[in-house]
């Protein structure tokens, strides 16, 4: 694996199947986004998060 | 925490696109975290303080201190 793809930052939530909602509720398992981060998502936005904003 | 927890999995992918999603302690199960694994790629995880179950999709060989369980292929 030499570039990072998509998958390698986020999976689709098993439980609404990306959509983030279920029967127009905010889906419980994912909060409504969808998509959860992996450990290499979670390590890159925390690394944006520190250095973005100055 | 206070036990040590010492309890892990193994989880050895046979196909590309396994995913581990690991579910929160508490009241609510949330999805907190997610990896994906490829073919012949192994996670070994533990259970935590904020994991309390794990979910395991996709083709692959899991080793507990209960056994070995391997998945079945959606072939
Ligand atoms: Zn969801």
């Amino acid at each position: 694996m030499s570039i990072i793809a998509m998958d390698d930052l986020e999976q689709q939530c098993w439980e609404c199947n990306e959509k983030g909602t279920i029967s127009d509720e905010a889906c419980p398992k994912c909060d409504g986004k969808g998509y959860i981060a992996t450990a290499l998502g979670q390590t890159l936005l925390d690394f944006f998060k520190r250095h973005s904003d100055k | 925490m206070s036990l040590p927890s010492t309890e892990f999995i193994v989880i050895k992918a046979l196909e590309n696109g396994v995913n581990v999603i690991g579910l929160t302690r508490g009241e609510s199960t949330k999805f907190h975290h997610s990896e994906k694994l490829d073919k012949g790629e192994i996670m070994i995880a533990q259970f935590t303080e904020h994991t309390s179950a794990i979910k395991i999709r996709g083709k692959a060989v899991v080793q507990t201190s209960h056994g070995t369980i391997d998945t079945l292929s959606e072939e």
